[in-house]
């Protein structure tokens, strides 16, 4: 170097840096030269690709150029430039018969994500896509569009999964999805863990995170996204069919809410970024600060309907959950004047309860809806994180669609790290109380239940609406039909073995719904 | 509507030959190699295992020499020639890393990218008594101890589709050596810390683990 100034040189860098980040602000000359002068890559396809929110004629094209997926600055080995992405969306895998393509730029603001919405494609098709950078060529998408609004539909399969930490284990659930080849895969929270493992048994976690500290910054939430996206399991599931994502606690941290306690703005604001820039979520969800709007529907012909519900963004803190036996406050669990979902999205889901353009009502979200009440006891109270903790909010939900005759509605759970399947009911203490719904909840990919110990007879006496619970690592999948809906709850064998060879994937027990007939059967 | 075959779908790295719009005549690799002239007082100028000035010298450069830098990483901050600075140079050729405040470069920017994302960079755990190199030219880890401190040096490293770390270990004590050979596909990544810990063949207790750096197999 020249004899100079240090200090002159770290500013002079620093006005570089700045005037990148205000590029939009520039005459268009400028953004052409900052990409030519884009320095060279390495492959930077290292986080796979995804697509998600099918509607009949849009569905998202995701993937974020990363040829260091693990540096902790969160920038994935991406120099400080904008690079191109072209991308392709064809009929056949070949590419032989293209029917849209574009380019892009992929940006740091954006850490290099790249969302692509293309329109006017037809329902209910098969498409293939794939993008370009730097002179590589991505791994190949398969995606499909949602079928036309009214139209017949005769089928359609799911599986939904929830819960991964990373270091407990290896995505052997992904294996199973793929080789169930659905038409879609609904995520449903806990993507990434912002911090460690806490297991006691950490001996039985088989990997560990390359940026151990806990994330509380986008650059931190990057990386550790950026890490989970290196699995092969997960980017070959992300490829295989569309995904409907949403998050629960974790993408920010555990047991967050509607408050700025335990979670300030700043933290939110942080997570909802790196979860946007890592999922294939419409430019409609894309975070304004510490707001994100998360939650929205889908429509799958007259079969289904998906109600995907943000059950943390707008919930009034947690009843507070005492050590000792007396347990957080019945009372204010069921204040009238508490929500889980906040008043708008409350009202949002009400108001779509009045259309029934679909046989099945899906009601995607997060925590545990049906009441677990251990004692049987009315008077004493459990699980404040749960809908259970927002009772009245519960209730409004489901008296909702009992006034509004949505005729099958089942909801969808993750969370709690175990299979459970429950029927729903107005009154939970009331055991001939009519059956007006069900729920299934998916264990997790891997995050651990180690503690948790089956539920006993008298248990399940004081609960006789829960039918099934086990706590194995795995997923749920769902094949509806007018007719019926069938929820195979699968199971994987221990995801502390790499070997493929040696994963187990089974379907432990099925149950099925009959349309118009609420209440769970076994298959 | 026409379903695939899933399963040749299902790795999903294939890069397929390009019947659609996105050709490409080949992957474009990497390289923005830079160079500079050593310039001391007139003594030769220690090569550093790693950026820092307590890490082991491996050899010396005379002073005018000319250096082909290959990435530059913040370390340790030295006072040179050229004033004071955290920036160290990596230099292939000498198998080491040097005090950029004493390489002319004629240039105030940095003028190579940053070892966090270069090519053939090492690090080094606090203290130094572990020191790391990934070789890309044939994917091997180099580990040394430097120091007697009663724990093992120890590279950890990820590669890509999930599964880490992985261990290379040096255990056999200050001043020794250890070079392994590493499976990392051609132009594959490998993020790596250098850390010291009580040799185990279960996942060990790392300590003073240098920040991770990504390296890539040539």
């Amino acid at each position: 170097m020249v004899q100079v100034n240090r200090r002159k040189v770290l500013l002079g860098g620093l006005a570089a840096v700045t005037a990148t980040a205000a590029s939009a602000a520039l005459p268009s000359w400028a953004n052409a030269r900052t990409t030519a002068a884009a320095p060279a890559v390495h492959d930077p396809f290292q986080l796979g690709v995804a697509s998600g929110d099918p509607l009949p004629d849009s569905v998202v094209l995701w993937t974020r150029l990363a040829p260091a997926p693990l540096n902790a600055d969160g920038y994935g080995g991406m120099p400080d430039a904008t690079y191109a992405v072209e991308w392709e969306i064809a009929n056949d895998e070949a590419f032989s018969s293209v029917v849209q393509s574009g380019s892009v730029d992929a940006v740091r603001a954006s850490a290099h994500s790249v969302h692509i919405e293309p329109v006017g494609l037809q329902p209910a098709r098969e498409y293939f896509y794939r993008f370009k950078s730097s002179g590589y060529i991505s791994p190949v998408g398969r995606t499909r569009t949602a079928p036309a609004a009214g139209a017949t539909v005769n089928q359609l399969k799911y599986c939904f999964t929830s819960c991964q930490h990373w270091e407990e284990g290896y995505y052997h659930a992904y294996k199973g999805v793929v080789a169930d080849d659905p038409d879609l895969v609904l995520f449903l929270g806990d993507y990434i863990y912002e911090k460690k493992s806490g297991r006691a048994a950490a001996e039985r976690n088989p990997r560990s995170l390359a940026v151990a500290d806990d994330a509380t910054t986008l650059a931190l939430y990057r990386a550790r996204h950026g890490q989970h996206k290196t699995d092969a399991d997960l980017q070959a599931a992300h490829a295989i069919a569309p995904w409907i994502v949403v998050f629960d606690d974790h993408e920010v941290m555990n047991n967050w809410n509607g408050t700025t306690s335990p979670a300030p703005a700043t933290r939110k604001a942080a997570g909802f970024q790196a979860f946007y820039e890592h999922t294939p979520i419409r430019s409609t969800a894309k975070p304004n600060g510490s707001s994100i709007q998360l939650y929205r529907q889908f429509v799958w012909g007259n079969l289904a309907r998906f109600h995907m519900l943000d059950t943390r963004q707008y919930r009034n803190a947690q009843v507070a959950d005492p050590s000792g036996d007396a347990g957080p406050s019945c009372t204010d669990m069921r204040s009238t004047s508490r929500s889980i979902l906040g008043s708008t999205e409350e009202a949002w889901l009400l108001k779509q309860f009045e259309s029934h353009p679909a046989t099945w009502d899906f009601l995607g979200q997060q925590v545990f809806f049906a009441t677990r009440d251990g004692d049987g006891n009315k008077a004493t109270c459990e699980s404040p994180d749960s809908w259970q903790g927002y009772e009245a909010s519960r209730n409004r939900i489901q008296q909702g669609w009992v006034d509004r005759k949505v005729a099958n509605p089942v909801v969808l759970t993750g969370d709690v790290h175990r299979h459970w399947a429950a029927d729903l009911r107005l009154d939970y203490f009331d055991h001939s109380d009519p059956l007006i719904g069900s729920e299934l909840v998916t264990t997790s990919v891997t995050s651990n239940s180690d503690t948790a110990s089956p539920p006993s007879a008298a248990w399940l006496a004081n609960n006789p609406h829960v039918k099934y619970c086990k706590g194995e690592r795995g997923y749920v999948r769902v094949t509806t039909t007018p007719a019926q809906m069938r929820a195979d709850f699968m199971t994987t064998s221990d995801t502390s073995v790499y070997d493929p060879a040696k994963v187990v994937i089974k379907n432990d027990v099925s149950y099925v719904v009959q349309a118009g007939r609420p209440g769970l059967q076994k298959a | 509507m026409k379903r695939s075959n899933l399963r040749r779908m299902a790795g999903s790295v294939i890069v397929l030959a390009a019947v659609g719009a996105l050709a490409v005549g080949g992957a474009i690799e990497a390289s923005a190699a830079a160079t500079g002239t050593v310039k001391t007082a007139g003594d030769p100028l220690n090569v550093r295992r790693a950026p820092t000035a307590g890490a082991t010298a491996v050899k010396t450069v005379a002073n005018g020499a000319s250096v082909t830098i290959d990435c530059q990483i913040t370390g340790s901050s030295v006072t040179g020639t050229y004033g004071t600075s955290t920036l160290w140079d990596y230099v292939p050729a000498l198998g080491g890393y040097i005090s950029d405040t004493y390489v002319y470069t004629g240039s105030d920017q940095r003028i190579a990218p940053d070892c966090g994302v270069g090519s053939g960079s090492g690090q080094c755990a606090d203290a130094c008594a572990g020191e790391g190199q990934y070789r890309s030219s044939d994917s091997h880890f180099l580990v040394y101890d430097t120091d007697a401190d009663g724990y093992s040096a120890v590279v950890a490293y990820w590669l890509k589709g999930g599964a880490g770390p992985f261990y290379v270990w040096n255990s056999t004590g200050e001043g020794t050596k250890v070079d392994k050979a590493v499976t990392v596909p051609h132009g594959g990544w490998v993020f790596y810390k250098v850390c010291v810990a009580n040799y185990t063949t279960a996942k060990p207790d790392l300590k003073s683990c240098s920040d991770g750096i990504t390296d890539f197999a040539a």
